[in-house]
C-alpha cells in the first residue's frame, strides 16, 4: 500500500489550442496533511486539481492517489476523492437536503446514506434552511452546502479549489473550521488551492507556489518565510513569482 | 435621445455579432425558400385540366351535351385518367327531371397532396359541365346527385376521396406531427439538461462522483425519454379531445383512422391494404424508437458544445427548421413518385425516414419501414457513440462551439 496520499510527478498539460498550462510539476501530499497550492491566476492550479480529480488527462507525467493512477483507474480514484471546484453550484430546483441525499446515494447505500446526511447537516450548519430550495440560498449558504456535500463522503483525499472564494469573513471562517475539523477527525489528506495567503498559512502544513505551469517554491510556511526572508506568506509568494517591490 | 442611440447601437452590435444570430438569420430563409419551391413544384405537377375518362352508357342527347360541356373543362382522351365518370342508362331521363345522376371514380396513383388537388379539379370540372348542361336545358330545377368512389391501387373503395384522404393521409400526417413534436422535445430536453449542468456549475461535481460517466449520460437519456413521453401523453390527451370536438361537428368518416375504422369502411380499407399489419406496426414503433435514439444523440452533442442553456436553446433553434423541411416534404409530396435520384437524396437525408414512416405505415410498406428502421438506427448508434465519446472525455469540459470558433479565428490570423 502506497504511504503517500498523493504523488504528482512531472505532470504536464497542453490544451488542444496549444496553451501549455503545466510544464512538469512534482509534489506529494501525506495522509492527514492539508497541502496548499498557491499561485496567480492562470498559473495552473485548477488544471492540476482537475487532472487529480480525473476530469482532465495529462499530456505528460502522472498523478497517483494511494498508488492508484488517475488516468488508468479513474473510477477507483473517484471512490477515494471528493472534488469541490472553484466555481460550483447545486441543482436549483432541489432542496438543500435533497441535493445532499442525491450525492450521498451516489456514494453509499442503506444506513450509510443517513449517516452521511447527519454528518453533512452538522458540517453545513444550515439547520432548517436545508429544507428550502437551493435557488433561495445566499452565496455563503451555497458554499457551505457544497463543502458539506464534498466532505460528507469522507474522502481519503479532499480536493478543494478556492473553498472560500467570494465568501464574507463569517462564512469563510466557518468553511475553514469545517476543513480543519475534517482533517483532524478523519486523518484524511486535503489538497486545496487559494488566493488567500492568510487562509493558506492558517490551514496548511505545507504549500507549493505554482507560477506559469512550474512549482517555484515548496515547503512549510515557516520554512518558506525564512528561505525568502519574508514576514508573511504573501511576501513569500510575491518574491517567488518575481513580483516583489520592496 | 442621444443616450438611447448609444444603448441601441451597443445592443444591435452585441446581437448581430453572435454567430448564432447569423445562422438564425439565414436558416429560416433557406427553409422557406425550400418549402416555397416544394409547394410551387407541387402546384406545377397539378394539370390545368384534369383528365377524365367518360363512360356514356345512356347515349342520350343529355349525355352527349354533357360530354361536350365536360370537354371544355377536362381532357377526355388521355392515357392515365385522374377520374372516370359513368353516365348510366336513364341519365337523360333523370336530367329531364332536374337531377344530375352520375358515378365518379377518383383514381389515386400516389399519396401526394397534388392528388387531392387533382380530385378537387375533377369535382370542379364535373360540376361546371353539369351546370352548363342544365343551362342548355332551361326551366328545370337542378339537383346534383354524384356518387363518389375512390380508386386506390386499382381497387374501388366505396368512400368519397375527401374521406379517403382524411382517413389515410390525414392520419399519417398526424403521425408525422406527433413524431416531429416528440423528436424536438426529446432533443431539446437532453441538450438543455447537459448545458444546464455547465450553466449551474454542477457538471464537475457530478463527473467526479464514483460512477461511470456513461451511467450519468444514460441516466440523462432515460429521464429525457420519460419526460418526453409524459409530455407526449399529455399532448395525446389534448389531441383526443380536439378530434372529439371535430367529430361532433363533422361526418363520422372525417375522424376515422385506419385504427378505429369499423364495418364497411374497415372492410374496404383492409381490402385495399390500408390497415396496418402487426409487422408494419412493429417496424413503425421500432423506427420511432430509433428516431428517439438519433434525436437524443444530437441533443447530447448540442448540449456538450453549449456553455449554457441559452446557447443550447439557440443551437436547438437552428436545428428545428432542418427538421421542419423533411416533415413538410413528406406531408405534401409522395417520395415514391419522385425521380430516382431525388428519391434517393430525400431518403438518404437522415431525418426523412422518421417522418415518411407515417405514410409507409398506413400503406403497409414493410420494406421501406425496414429500410427506415435500419438507416435511422445506424445514424442513431453512430451519433450516440460520438456523443458518448464527447461525454466521457475532457472535451465535455474544454470543448464548446465558442472555443472552436476562437481556434478557427486564431488559425486564420496565424496564416
Amino acid at each position: 500500500m502506497e504511504s503517500k496520499a498523493l504523488v504528482v510527478e512531472g505532470l504536464k498539460k497542453t490544451y488542444p489550442g496549444g496553451v501549455e498550462a503545466l510544464k512538469g510539476i512534482s509534489f506529494t501530499v501525506n495522509p492527514g496533511e492539508i497541502f496548499g497550492l498557491i499561485g496567480p491566476n492562470g498559473a495552473g492550479k485548477s488544471t492540476t486539481l482537475r487532472i487529480i480529480s480525473t476530469l482532465l488527462k495529462p499530456t505528460g507525467g502522472y498523478a497517483r492517489i494511494y498508488g492508484v493512477d488517475v488516468v488508468e483507474e479513474p473510477l477507483k480514484v473517484k471512490e477515494m476523492i471528493a472534488y469541490l471546484p472553484e466555481e460550483s453550484g447545486a441543482y436549483k430546483n432541489l432542496k438543500g437536503i435533497e441535493f445532499l441525499r442525491f450525492i450521498a446515494r451516489l456514494n453509499a447505500e442503506g444506513s450509510e446514506v443517513e449517516e452521511m446526511l447527519d454528518y453533512a447537516r452538522r458540517l453545513s450548519g444550515l439547520g432548517e434552511r436545508l429544507n428550502d430550495k437551493v435557488s433561495t440560498y445566499s452565496k455563503g449558504m451555497l458554499r457551505r452546502l457544497l463543502i458539506a456535500a464534498t466532505l460528507m463522503r469522507r474522502p481519503k483525499l479532499a480536493i478543494l479549489d478556492e473553498p472560500t472564494s467570494g465568501l464574507d469573513v463569517l462564512n469563510a471562517s466557518r468553511v475553514r473550521t469545517a476543513i480543519r475539523r475534517y482533517a483532524e477527525d478523519t486523518g484524511a489528506a486535503v489538497l486545496l488551492s487559494s488566493h488567500n495567503m492568510l487562509e493558506v498559512e492558517y490551514l496548511c502544513e505545507r504549500v507549493a507556489i505554482i507560477h506559469q505551469g512550474l512549482i517555484v517554491a515548496e515547503g512549510e510556511p515557516a520554512a518558506l518565510k525564512e528561505e525568502f526572508s519574508a514576514r508573511n506568506l504573501e511576501e513569500v509568494f510575491l518574491k517567488a513569482v518575481g513580483a516583489w517591490e520592496s | 435621445m442621444g443616450k438611447l442611440n448609444v444603448i441601441v447601437w451597443k445592443e444591435v452590435l452585441d446581437l448581430v455579432r453572435d454567430p448564432k444570430f447569423i445562422a438564425g438569420l439565414f436558416i429560416p430563409l433557406i427553409v422557406f425558400l425550400a418549402m416555397g419551391s416544394m409547394f410551387s413544384s407541387t402546384a406545377a405537377s397539378v394539370p390545368q385540366k384534369p383528365c377524365i375518362a367518360l363512360v356514356d352508357e345512356d347515349s342520350s342527347q343529355a349525355s352527349r351535351l354533357f360530354a361536350e360541356a365536360l370537354a371544355r373543362y377536362a381532357e377526355l382522351s388521355c392515357e392515365k385518367p385522374n377520374a372516370k365518370v359513368v353516365l348510366e342508362k336513364g341519365f337523360g331521363a333523370k336530367v329531364r327531371e332536374g337531377v344530375f345522376d352520375a358515378k365518379v371514380y377518383y383514381i389515386f396513383s400516389s399519396t401526394s397532396i397534388s392528388e387531392s388537388e387533382v380530385a378537387s379539379k375533377v369535382d370542379d370540372a364535373v360540376t361546371a359541365a353539369a351546370r352548363d348542361l342544365f343551362l342548355k336545358i332551361t326551366g328545370l330545377k337542378q339537383r346534383l346527385e354524384l356518387k363518389k368512389y375512390t380508386v386506390y391501387k386499382g381497387r374501388v373503395l366505396g368512400i368519397p376521396p375527401e374521406a379517403f384522404y382524411g382517413i389515410v393521409f390525414g392520419f399519417s400526417n398526424t403521425l408525422i406531427w406527433a413524431v416531429f413534436i416528440v423528436a424536438v422535445m426529446v432533443f431539446q430536453l437532453v441538450a438543455i439538461s447537459i448545458a444546464s449542468e455547465k450553466e449551474y456549475k454542477t457538471l464537475e461535481i457530478l463527473l467526479t462522483q464514483p460512477i461511470k460517466n456513461t451511467t450519468v449520460l444514460l441516466g440523462k437519456l432515460v429521464a429525457s425519454i420519460l419526460v418526453a413521453f409524459l409530455e407526449g401523453l399529455v399532448m395525446a390527451v389534448g389531441m383526443f379531445f380536439y378530434f372529439q370536438g371535430i367529430a361532433s361537428m363533422s361526418s363520422p368518416t372525417a375522424t376515422t383512422t385506419p385504427f378505429n375504422a369499423t364495418g364497411d369502411i374497415l372492410r374496404q380499407l383492409q381490402e385495399a391494404g390500408l390497415t396496418p399489419t402487426p409487422t408494419a406496426l412493429a417496424m413503425y414503433l421500432g423506427l420511432v424508437f430509433a428516431s428517439l435514439i438519433f434525436m437524443l444523440s444530437i441533443g447530447v452533442v448540442v448540449g456538450a458544445v453549449s456553455n449554457d442553456t441559452k446557447s443550447a436553446g439557440s443551437l436547438s433553434g437552428i436545428l428545428v427548421p432542418v427538421l421542419i423541411v423533411p416533415a413538410f416534404f413528406t406531408m405534401f409530396i409522395d417520395i415514391d413518385t419522385l425521380p430516382l435520384a431525388q428519391r434517393a437524396a430525400a431518403l438518404l437525408f437522415p431525418f426523412t425516414p422518421m417522418f415518411v414512416a407515417g405514410k409507409y405505415l398506413v400503406t403497409n410498406n414493410v420494406p421501406m419501414l425496414l429500410y427506415g428502421l435500419v438507416y435511422t438506427l445506424a445514424w442513431g448508434i453512430g451519433l450516440m457513440a460520438l456523443a458518448a465519446k464527447i461525454y466521457t472525455s475532457e472535451s465535455l469540459l474544454t470543448f464548446s462551439a465558442k472555443t472552436l470558433l476562437k481556434r478557427f479565428r486564431r488559425s486564420r490570423l496565424t496564416h
